[in-house]
């Protein structure tokens, strides 16, 4: 096959679409899952920067507290020669959190990733629903203007953390962000949610109900199953946020007080009517936020264990307790919010059950890694880029779940919650995890996106210095946690007990800093490669599943020729033929017996 | 390049255990334990750290090693073509699980100490409200009630007896704070519309930071606090000055010497 | 060379491009100028021009030739306002004080230049390990480097931070027209000021506490000499000579001498009379709440009869502070803080904001509160007394009784002795 352009006007006519199409309909408002997908990769690496230079100013206050903050503090803060203040540094964490969270993690990899794997995994030629899907994504521009015109309104953005606990929250005279910021970052959140549940109803219907012929649910590839389970999760949890977004609307616009308390008086100004529970709130939101720390890694998982199965030469170990352990951990995902509440107020009899279920949870991640690390036991390792974020995805991924246990174990949690610990074990999942994942994602399937390839050696200039800085960065924060170093202190040493952590602090600022820079390196070779990067054939990586079988770029509707499905996606180094892999559409050889499914043998 | 990459993975259990012992002796630690419960905590903390330093070394180190040596450029031997094992699967969800649910039942009891077992008929000692951005404290006064004209109103400046039983009354005026006490193991969010009893024993005498550690808006920062512990005798002496000052109709002589500099 | 090396090399050029690009734009604006005080734009515009625009300090060019002659003069007298008061009081990173209003300890008057460099400047400590810039630490975002009381935390605060430069204080142990003490600022900053924004710094070693007071004094006194010079400049249209002479007799002597005045001008009120039984102190009681309903205190006007601080609710004139009253709606750009009600105090709450000492209810009555309508109700120089020092005592005694009655008891008509009794148990 000759190789196609991307955008693929030479099959427009096949799809009998008739019309030619106009450069809007192309480019911008396209129904093309794969342009859908390219744009929210586009839109969420732009805003992984923004989020990452305010988690530059964050550490670079917590390392040199009150001095004048680079670029930020000649410019707002003049009067006060640089020297930001405490309010804006509330809104730098809270407006990180909130845009790496809603802004990055979720969207990279239920937009991006999601949408253009799904169709092409799975052998369909778009997505059920494809104005549902640009719909997704153009609700994702007003949420993120939404969030960052909050900067500019009275008050400034919201300042109350990314769970945005009333009644600091949801009472106006509470903080400067608890003004209109506040109201614009609930309007964002909602807005992203709608973004979700569109995306959410499309993948589930995308995978039940248009797999290729000969794709069985357990001929699925791990992503796909992570993606589904994902979707489920969104499906079920998002409702509960978006209602108690909307109530956190109503307290503040309309002064409902399902979060305020009676005779609440802030800053010399009544809360409103109060009779409402601070803790309600933080129900409802960790109702939706537990489910959605899976929502923001599973798919993670799946892309790293077709990775790890693709550069190993060996089929995925344990492919259905993988599956299972993904189930597992959704359902279990449900009944484990309250472990962010172990010291809220909740009944401490509630917070021991709590403890017995996140105990729980434990185990199908523990499952997952051993599956992961049984599957580079006796393969042939091929160390590329992609491969190397991918282990390290599983490396970062053991320390972040195993910091877990300690908050998941009560007491300690008593000493440990809202400390550095659980700064260091979020971003060991966040960034360690998901983050390093998606950075393999996208250097394993940029060839099938841009149809030409990044560049190796950059790119594992650029893990190695990720992977030093992000370790110098995050691992030193369990110490500080251990310490008892609180979380979101503008300057935390006055205190005698933290006063002796700065200089732990300036180092893990300059790592930080660090790995801030080595991101210019991947930012350079991903534009570099779109334009100028070696053009690559079909099948670059020579991996199994389906997307693969497709033209680099896929043209519209994807593939060229109708794919039928003969076995599962992980057949590596199987003996039924030559070649050390075995791409699910290739028809068994004649005479051979049984197909591979993928389950135990 | 594959055994280049493969140390690098090797590094992570090696710096990482390597950081956790050059911790303790270099100040970066847990702070003094001077509770009576917090040994337990200390000790679940311990335990656990261990308990997952093991794993955490054994699979980092069997990942280097798988690395190392199935690295395709080195390895001979054909890819083991399998698609998984029952027998370990089962191994490593029951013994995980096993383990898991030893832990979960281990720790319950240091639970119940801090936060479900309050000492029964008992006034409060001492009730903390905490407000933007201050810890406002009030002691009964000699008639041992709370909330009549000879309470003794305080701020920030926390004073304990030692190797008593202390109940704190916590409460909030606007938005949720926490009352943290490092030194003592004690970590307790104060919600407005909500009293929550808050119990320790302390072993020892000093000054330790009372901090908050639940986000409450631009001054969180600053809301400190400091915790003194002392004797039951210069504790009452303390309160009784404490008392007196509080019901001054005179400028105290002390602080007349202090005002002509 | 293959194409693969070709491109790696020019993927290094831009990578190393972009990061000297990076470090050079992060270097260059590490460049912060020094902070400024901020001129007292408010008064002089408000008092001294009467369109009350920020124009009449800007030629534009299409002005009347007179018009343009009296904004030249104008500009001019800004000028000099700025040049002399930094002549005499130096820029937020290097203070200065003439000598002659340094601490002089024979006179006991003065401001102690050391500690007042110890506050100043940018926040970080010195090689010996001092904490430097006490000021911006703490106290800046709330009250301003020029302490205005309009840092960039401030408008959001209720009530709004103090602004120093009218040299006026609420809380203080002198008389209404008195400076507070050193004691008296000490004081606030180690109670803090319960009820407001203003924290507890009760924590800070005392030589840091001794350092930012006399840094608030500085700041005041720097800011009521800039106000009044700027009375003279453009309400009198005085000239002001520009000598250390002119400056230090004129306008900064006289407020450094009632700084030190007020050490010696604390109100000392008369023994409290016996209320050490339960009947004396609920005859006090009783004796203070028929003060309160007294028609020539008007207590009630303001509190109101429940002492609730309803007093004017519903009235159609609000109450203001002297921070306030000045501000408009339609020219509320130039205001740095909007303007704000002031709020009778509440009795019933038992918050109370200058101290909840009864020594220190005493002087709030006896004195009243500077800058708000509170007038003060004990003897004081040129006014005629409303209570006799034992009658203070008794309406003493009878607010600090009213955290603990019962607010839904007939205000008037009924005996508080029974609630007393139960409360003296």
């Amino acid at each position: 096959m000759s190789s196609t352009t991307f955008g693929a006007h030479a099959h427009e006519a096949d799809h009998g679409h008739g019309h030619s199409a106009s450069f809007l309909r192309t480019y911008v408002f396209s129904l093309d899952h794969k342009v859908i997908g390219i744009q929210f990769l586009f839109s969420t690496l732009l805003w992984f920067v923004v989020g990452g230079l305010l988690a530059l100013a964050v550490r670079w206050q917590l390392a040199w507290p009150w001095s004048s903050m680079p670029i930020v503090g000649p410019r707002l803060f003049a009067g006060e020669g640089g020297q930001i203040s405490p309010e804006f540094y509330t809104m730098l964490f809270t407006m990180h959190a909130s845009i790496m969270i809603f802004f990055v993690i979720i969207p990279i990899l239920a937009g991006a990733f999601g949408n253009f794997l799904i169709p092409l995994m799975i052998g369909a030629d778009d997505m059920a629903f494809p104005t549902l899907n640009m719909l997704s994504y153009w609700f994702m521009w007003p949420a993120f203007v939404c969030m960052i015109s909050s900067f500019f309104v009275t008050g400034g953005a919201s300042a109350s953390g990314w769970t945005a606990y009333p009644p600091l929250s949801a009472v106006d005279s509470a903080a400067p962000g608890s003004m209109n910021g506040q109201t614009l970052w609930l309007i964002g959140l909602i807005l992203v949610g709608v973004s979700s549940m569109m995306g959410s109803v499309n993948y589930m219907t995308t995978i039940i109900q248009m797999r290729a012929p000969g794709m069985t649910m357990f001929r699925l590839p791990m992503t796909i199953w992570a993606m589904f389970i994902t979707a489920v999760l969104q499906a079920f949890a998002l409702p509960v946020l978006t209602a108690a977004l909307f109530m956190q609307v109503l307290d503040r616009v309309v002064h409902t007080g399902f979060f305020v308390p009676e005779g609440l008086i802030v800053n010399n100004v009544t809360a409103g009517s109060g009779g409402g529970q601070p803790l309600l709130w933080q129900h409802l939101f960790w109702f939706y936020s537990h489910p959605a720390v899976y929502i923001m890694i599973l798919p993670a998982m799946g892309m790293v264990s077709d990775m790890i199965s693709c550069f190993s030469r060996k089929p995925l170990f344990g492919y259905k307790p993988m599956v299972y352990s993904i189930s597992g951990i959704a359902g279990l995902g449900f009944i484990v919010w309250g472990h962010h509440m172990f010291m809220s107020g909740m009944n401490p009899a509630l917070g021991m059950t709590f403890m017995v279920s996140t105990m729980f949870i434990a185990l199908p991640s523990a499952v997952k890694v051993f599956n992961w690390i049984g599957t580079v036991w006796g393969g042939k390792v091929q160390f590329t880029t992609p491969m190397l974020f991918a282990l390290s995805f599983v490396s970062m991924f053991i320390i972040g779940g195993l910091s877990g246990i300690f908050m998941a174990a009560t007491p300690v949690d008593i000493f440990i919650h809202d400390t550095y610990f659980i700064v260091a074990h979020i971003h060991y999942v966040l960034f360690g995890g998901t983050a390093f994942g998606v950075f393999g994602g996208i250097y394993f399937w940029f060839p099938k996106m841009f149809g030409r390839m990044m560049n190796e050696f950059w790119g594992k200039v650029h893990f190695f210095l990720s992977f030093i800085f992000f370790n110098g960065t995050f691992y030193t924060m369990h110490i500080l946690g251990v310490g008892g170093f609180p979380r979101r202190l503008a300057d935390p040493y006055h205190y005698d007990t933290f006063a002796h952590m700065q200089g732990m602090n300036q180092f893990i600022s300059i790592c930080a800093f660090g790995m801030g820079a080595a991101q210019i390196i991947f930012a350079a070779n991903f534009i570099y490669s779109i334009f100028l990067g070696p053009k690559c054939g079909r099948n670059p990586w020579h991996a199994n599943s389906l997307e693969w079988f497709a033209p680099s770029p896929p043209g519209h509707g994807n593939f060229d020729m109708q794919p039928i499905v003969y076995r599962g996606p992980y057949e590596y180094g199987s003996p039924e033929v030559d070649t050390d892999y075995y791409p699910q559409t290739q028809p068994p050889p004649p005479g051979s017996e049984g197909q591979a499914d993928g389950g135990h043998h | 390049m594959g055994k280049v990459w493969s140390f690098l993975f090797l590094l992570v259990p090696v710096l990482g255990v390597g950081l956790f012992a050059w911790a303790p002796s270099n100040g970066f630690w847990l702070p003094r334990d001077i509770s009576k419960h917090g040994w337990q905590i200390d000790h679940l903390f311990n335990f656990i750290l261990v308990l997952t330093g093991v794993v955490f070394a054994a699979t980092e180190g069997l990942l280097f090693w798988f690395l190392w040596r199935y690295d395709a450029k080195t390895n001979r031997t054909p890819v083991k073509y399998m698609h998984g094992s029952h027998n370990l699967e089962v191994i490593w969800t029951i013994l995980p699980a096993a383990t898991l649910l030893f832990i979960a039942i281990y720790q319950m009891n240091a639970w119940a100490d801090v936060k479900m077992r309050k000492p029964k008929d008992m006034p409060p000692t001492v009730e903390v409200t905490a407000r933007q951005f201050e810890w406002r404290l009030r002691y009964p006064g000699p008639d041992g009630k709370l909330g009549t004209p000879d309470d003794i109103h305080h701020v920030n400046d926390l004073h304990i007896p030692v190797d008593e039983e202390v109940l704190v009354q916590l409460e909030s005026m606007d938005v949720l704070h926490d009352f943290f006490l490092p030194n003592l193991r004690i970590k307790q969010d104060a919600v407005p519309g909500m009293s929550i009893p808050v119990w320790f024993r302390a072993t020892d005498t000093g000054t330790y930071d009372l901090v908050c550690a639940e986000l409450c808006g631009w001054g969180h920062y600053k809301m400190k606090g400091r915790l003194t512990i002392e004797s039951r005798a210069s504790f009452d002496q303390w309160l009784a000055k404490m008392g007196a000052e509080e019901q001054a109709t005179q400028e105290p002589a002390a602080a007349e010497s202090e005002d002509s500099q | 060379m293959t194409i693969a090396a070709r491109s790696d090399r020019r993927l290094a050029t831009c990578a190393l491009l972009a990061l000297g690009a990076m470090a050079i734009a992060g270097g260059c604006s590490t460049q912060v100028d020094p902070p400024q005080f901020r001129m007292n734009m408010q008064d002089i515009l408000q008092e001294a021009v009467e369109s009350h625009s920020p124009d009449e300090f800007r030629v534009v060019g299409n002005e009347e030739e007179s018009d343009k002659e009296d904004k030249l003069a104008n500009i001019a007298k800004l000028e000099t306002l700025t040049t002399l008061t930094v002549a005499a009081f130096g820029e937020p990173n290097e203070p200065y004080l003439l000598p002659e209003v340094r601490w002089n300890a024979e006179e006991k008057k003065g401001l102690d230049f050391k500690k007042i460099t110890m506050a100043a400047g940018p926040t970080g400590g010195d090689d010996a390990k001092k904490q430097l810039g006490l000021f911006r630490q703490h106290c800046v975002h709330c009250h301003g480097v020029t302490g205005d009381g309009a840092g960039p935390t401030a408008a959001f605060l209720n009530p709004h931070p103090r602004d120093y430069r009218r040299g006026t204080f609420k809380f203080k142990s002198t008389g209404f027209n008195d400076k507070p003490t050193t004691a008296d600022l000490k004081r606030t900053l180690i109670d803090g000021i319960p009820g407001t924004a203003m924290p507890s710094f009760a924590l800070l070693p005392a030589d840091q506490i001794e350092a930012l007071v006399e840094y608030v004094k500085y700041l005041s006194i720097r800011g009521e000499t800039e106000r009044n010079m700027a009375g003279a400049l453009f309400l009198q249209d005085e000239e002001i000579e520009a000598t250390r002479a002119g400056i230090l007799e004129g306008y900064l002597q006289p407020i450094v001498d009632q700084w030190a005045a007020a050490e010696e001008a604390v109100v000392r009120p008369t023994e409290r009379p016996e209320t050490s039984t339960p009947e004396e102190l609920a005859s006090s009681i009783e004796e203070g709440r028929k003060l309160f309903f007294n028609k020539d205190a008007q207590c009630t006007k303001c509190h109101g009869p429940t002492g609730l601080g309803d007093g004017n609710d519903g009235m159609a004139e609000k109450l203001y502070d002297v921070w306030n009253e000045k501000k408009t709606a339609d020219d509320l750009a130039r205001w740095l803080l909007p303007k704000q009600e002031l709020r009778p105090r509440n009795l019933r709450m038992g918050i109370y904001r200058g101290g909840g000492r009864p020594l220190d209810i005493y002087r709030r009555i006896h004195a009243g509160i500077p800058g708000t309508p509170m007038p003060g109700a004990g003897p004081q120089p040129g006014k005629k007394e409303t209570f006799t020092p034992e009658q203070i005592w008794h309406l003493v005694d009878y607010v600090r009784s009213l955290p603990y009655e019962n607010a839904s008891e007939p205000a008037e008509g009924q005996t508080h002795v029974a609630a007393a009794h139960s409360l003296s148990n």
